[in-house]
């Protein structure tokens, strides 16, 4: 049933928040802030996993932070991919999805191979193109026995707790879990479930609580479930520094949190100056209907 | 084992006790030449007597006689005399012995004279050997400057929040003094941050002083008897903090019956009770409950009404005087905030604070303090459904033994030297789970150890100095693994130290100097110097503060965090000291100073020491200050001016940044007019500039959601912040001869309703892009409080 243990601090201490609010009238207002535009960069997110499809890589601009327009995709770029067993792919331009580049087969990656990233562009106009690059190496895949979704209930409100059971191995692991709701897959980086060892290295994870979702009642932005929904869990090892990058992501989009350290840059890694993040891994799906 | 290491320790230090006898000595040459300057003074008349029993005649050595409001004064010598050497002019004169009423007499002292005084016992005077109260022009004359004191009533004529005023936040209200984040208690003095500063409660360290997060402080004013804040320039006595010292006192001085002083108000409820014993021994004890949470029960929102939220205090007293020369005194605090969530969720923290104190007068000039200090803050959460539970605690353990020593040599010689030694025990974190294995983040053992001395003397008639030193050393102890670190704060090999091994030792050198130069008795210039070390620090990189508290000492990867403060002032009091006005100016310059990784883990984590990053820091500013002290109308108007920044090569590129709390204005505005005995009404207006900030300059996208590009540490600001609280006392019997007197207090916090930004968030679910929205804390407050005393 444990969570991560600095998730129960955010949330314990957000709920005597709300008592205190609930006391003292607290409240939100919209605000007006003035900042400086930083430069355009490049962002580059994409992964290689072991599954047959065609692999994906998503190329865009940055833009100010408040700009009222969405962030331009990046389209001409040229995106290779490279493995350690000498393969090459090269990635060409979905037409229908500008910015997102695609492998032109369905291709199956293999844990323990090296994934080089080479994406050239040109982003500040000056008729060259710049070269950023990444490498990860596949881990190799985590395998769940079974994973269970039980109705809870706590503070007078229902919700639904995904629990996982799978055997921890002594070194040390990053998980990570997306989860595809009737045929739909979870894919943006706010409903990700990830999960690291510490607490309970080597041991059996029984029951662990992954995800939590809502009921069709409430109106907040979590995922909400109904019984018979079907989820499938996809369950992947994951680099240590993908783990990081995804817990910085979930931490600093909605800003500041009175509980929260100093507001501080998402660690990417790719090099040249680019933000985002490529990785590979190997993902083991498991199914579960809602009770 | 702990034990029999600090007993070691105390017997190290006795031996240390010859080089103290030579630094006495030492001192004592020089006061053989300062005795001349004194001779030659002719403005001066000599106060003299003899303090006895009223009722047995028994002669009371070791009285205190002070000029009222300071603390310039005497004490009794074994046969119950004093001697008093004064300026021509008028005083009140006040009396104090444990165990019996203070007295206090107007004396016209334009010719030496001879007052007799007869004390009345009540068994309850509690007060320390040397009675520290304030003198009229204490802010001109004392050599101590970036002092702050108030009592109790001062500190009850401010408007408060929920009607309960809180000692912390009238800190904060204090010339160089910030809160760090509206609704906590946590603040920065000159430029430092919140864990630099040492929080005493008689002499206890209280480790967290917040209740409800910081809405409240764990300080109960029916118990209290006031505050003294030394914004640096800390007395030898005291260490351990680079910032400040936080004095706050339980009351001192109890009347001869059986009575009690109480409140019922919105948030929580407090009764104090005390009284006598016998003819020698007195008590007292006070307690507070919260409950805002049955509130919450009335709610119609079932989450709201399933829910607890409370804290409750306790404070004991015990005195005992058992001959004139040899006194006990036992205090006590035990306090505790709960947390909980429909038995799924529960949370808890609270501290202990005791002590007890042995006082013994070896002779006329002598004195003694014995006491040994037992401190504890400890947090626990626990976390319940399907029949499997989690439990996480976390706790700081201190035992203080303390041994102070103040001998008055002759009127110009004052002595204070003494030593301690601090165990300090430190569980960051421990957490069971059913089904799993424990998972501990092991725990440390220190010992901080300590010897000082210092001197007040005055050289001429216009020139006084205070000057002492401070050494101070602190040692890790094992059993412990001591983890290795490469320069990319990765962990390379750990060496293992058994039980009561001390495998690293600090020592630091504190010297502490202040001078005085009267230019009349209404205007004097200050200079100071100071030099503070800091050896436990808090794993804290929030703006709010969170109860989940892992203080960490220092040690082979650690080093103690040190300070250097100038300060330099002009005070000057006006209209017979009704008002005091002044200004100081201070520089420091700080070493080792820490602060955190971006994204550092704080909680739980083994590799703490990993995510430390130290560099510079320097904090600097000029503080206004005009007081009203007496009067229909009383007040103050306090204006700083400041900056604060750090420097540290591995955080924001090695740039300089701004402190957290760097607010450069902070205007604070306080006014009480009594308008008869029935009505008086209070007004606080307080201004700072906003608090630094980092604001996103830039984004990146992912499927669909946005990211944040920061280009640098606290580049801005957040809007600044004003407030305005009114409150109204009405008495209504003022003159009513029944023991009962109650009193109604009424008062708004945030009277003009302003919305200041505590935090700052983006919210991307409504609208397509990322919109900023602020969240503020208070609306309008209204409340009301019933007091009573009895």
């Amino acid at each position: 049933m444990s969570k991560n243990n600095s998730k129960i601090v955010k949330s314990l201490l957000l709920i005597i928040l709300n008592f205190s609010f609930f006391i003292f009238n607290s409240c939100t207002a919209p605000i007006d802030i003035e900042t400086d535009d930083s430069l355009p960069v490049i962002s580059i997110f994409g992964s290689f996993t072991d599954e047959l499809k065609q692999q994906s890589v998503t190329v865009s601009v940055s833009s100010p932070y408040f700009d009222n327009q969405p962030n331009r995709a990046l389209s001409g770029a040229t995106v290779e991919v490279s493995t350690s067993n000498g393969d090459v792919f090269m990635l060409v331009e979905d037409p229908v999805n500008p910015g997102r580049y695609q492998t032109q087969n369905e291709v199956a990656g293999v844990p323990g191979t090296t994934y080089k990233l080479i994406v050239k562009a040109d982003i500040n106009n000056d008729g060259v193109q710049e070269s950023y690059s990444v490498t990860s190496t596949m881990p190799t895949i985590m395998t769940v026995d079974s994973i269970r979704i039980k109705s809870v209930s706590a503070m007078g409100k229902q919700s639904y707790e995904l629990s996982v059971y799978a055997q921890d191995p002594l070194t040390e692991d990053y998980y990570l879990g997306i989860y595809e709701i009737n045929g739909l897959l979870m894919d943006k980086i706010s409903k990700y479930s990830i999960l690291n060892d510490e607490m309970f290295n080597g041991q059996y994870m029984n029951s662990w609580a992954l995800g939590k979702f809502g009921t069709m009642d409430d109106d907040d932005d979590r995922m909400r479930l109904k019984s018979g929904d079907v989820v499938i869990l996809h369950f992947s090892r994951i680099e240590k520094g993908y783990y990081y990058f995804i817990q910085q992501c979930r931490n600093g989009m909605n800003g500041e949190s009175p509980f929260g350290g100093p507001a501080s840059n998402i660690v990417t890694n790719i090099s040249g100056g680019g933000v985002g993040y490529f990785t590979a891994y190997a993902v083991s799906k498991t199914t579960a209907v809602v009770e | 084992m702990p034990i029999a290491i600090f007993l070691i320790e105390i017997c190290c230090k006795f031996s240390n006790m010859n080089i103290i006898k030579k630094l006495i000595l030492f001192l004592s040459i020089f006061s053989l030449i300062q005795i001349t300057y004194a001779q030659n003074i002719p403005s001066k008349v000599t106060i003299r007597g003899k303090i006895t029993d009223s009722q047995t005649g028994e002669t009371l050595p070791g009285a205190s006689v002070l000029i009222k409001d300071t603390t310039t004064g005497a004490t009794s010598d074994v046969q119950g005399n004093y001697t008093l050497s004064l300026e021509k002019g008028s005083y009140i004169i006040s009396f104090a012995y444990m165990g019996y009423e203070t007295q206090e007499i107007n004396v016209n002292a334009n010719t030496s004279q001879t007052i007799d005084i007869k004390l009345n016992s009540n068994a309850q005077e509690l007060t320390e050997v040397v009675v520290s109260s304030r003198k009229k022009d204490e802010n001109v004359t004392s050599t101590n400057m970036g002092v702050e004191k108030m009592n109790i009533k001062e500190i009850q004529l401010l408007p408060a929040l929920a009607g309960e005023v809180d000692v912390l936040k009238v800190v904060q209200l204090l010339p160089g003094v910030q809160a760090t984040s509206e609704g906590s208690s946590g603040f920065s003095v000159r430029g430092g941050s919140p864990d630099q500063n040492l929080i005493l409660l008689d002499n206890t360290t209280v480790y967290n002083a917040s209740h409800l997060l910081g809405f409240f402080s764990v300080f109960n004013n029916d118990v209290i008897s006031g505050l003294e804040l030394y914004k640096g320039d800390i007395p030898a006595k005291y260490g351990g903090r680079l910032s400040s010292l936080l004095s706050i006192k339980t009351k001192s001085e109890m009347p001869s019956r059986f009575q009690g002083t109480g409140g019922l108000g919105l948030i929580s409820s407090r009764l104090m009770l005390e009284g006598p014993m016998g003819g020698r021994t007195s008590w007292m004890i006070g307690a507070r409950r919260s409950y805002a949470d049955l509130f919450l029960k009335l709610s119609g929102d079932e989450a709201m009404s399933s829910a607890s939220i409370y804290f409750y205090d306790m404070n004991a007293k015990l005195f005992h005087r058992f001959t004139s020369g040899d006194n006990l005194e036992l205090n006590a605090y035990y306090g505790k905030d709960v947390f909980g969530a429909d038995k799924v969720l529960k949370f808890d923290y609270g501290n202990l604070a005791g002590s007890l104190t042995w006082r013994h007068i070896f002779s006329e000039n002598l004195y003694s303090k014995f006491s040994i200090n037992v401190s504890n803050y400890d947090y626990g959460t626990g976390m319940e459904s399907d029949g499997m539970s989690t439990d996480w605690t976390g706790r700081i353990f201190d035992v203080a033994f303390k041994f102070d020593f103040n001998q008055h040599i002759n009127r110009w010689w004052n002595l204070n030297y003494g030593l301690s030694t601090i165990v300090h025990r430190i569980n960051p974190g421990d957490v069971t789970m059913s089904n799993y294995t424990d998972y501990k983040v092991q725990s440390t053992l220190a010992l901080e150890n300590d010897f000082y001395i210092s001197n007040e003397q005055q050289l001429t008639d216009k020139l006084s100095a205070r000057y002492g030193i401070r050494l101070s050393f602190f040692q890790n102890v094992g059993e412990t693994t001591m983890f290795r670190y490469n320069n990319q704060h990765q962990v390379i090999d750990s060496v293992d130290y058994t039980t009561g091994h001390i495998y690293y030792t600090y020592t630091e050198w504190e010297p502490r100097a202040g001078l005085v130069y009267l230019f009349d008795n209404q205007s004097s210039v200050k200079a100071n110097y100071a030099r503070n070390a800091q050896y436990l620090q808090l794993a804290e990189n929030s703006a709010s503060g969170s109860p989940f508290n892992v203080w960490f000492s220092a040690s082979p990867n650690i080093k103690p965090q040190t300070v250097d403060m100038f300060s330099l002032g002009y005070f000057r009091n006006f209209s017979d000291n009704m008002f005091e006005t002044s200004v100081e100016v201070y520089y420091k310059s700080m070493h080792n100073v820490i602060d955190f990784a971006d994204h550092a883990k704080l909680l739980l984590n083994p590799y703490l020491e990993g995510e430390v990053r130290t560099g510079k820091g320097r904090a600097y500013g000029v503080e206004f200050t005009v007081k009203k002290k007496s009067g229909k109308l009383t007040g103050f108007v306090n204006y700083t001016l400041s900056r604060s920044e750090r420097t540290i090569s591995e955080i924001n590129d090695g740039k300089t940044y701004l402190a957290p709390y760097d607010k450069p204005h902070v205007v604070n505005i306080s006014l009480n007019y009594k308008f008869s005995k029935k009505w008086n009404a209070s007004a606080l207006w307080v201004f700072s500039t906003g608090t630094p900030t980092t604001y996103p300059t830039g984004r990146f996208e992912i499927n669909g959601e946005y990211f944040p590009i920061y280009s640098g540490r606290n580049e801005y600001r957040k809007p600044n912040y004003h407030r305005l609280d009114l409150s109204v006392n009405y008495i209504p019997n003022p003159d009513s001869k029944k023991r009962w007197k109650g009193e109604w207090n009424f008062s708004i916090y945030n009277a003009y309703a302003r919305k200041n930004a505590w935090i700052i968030n983006y919210n991307q679910a409504d609208t397509p892009t990322p919109t900023a929205e602020m969240t503020y804390l208070f609306g309008i407050i209204p409340s009301i409080t019933y007091n009573f005393k009895f």
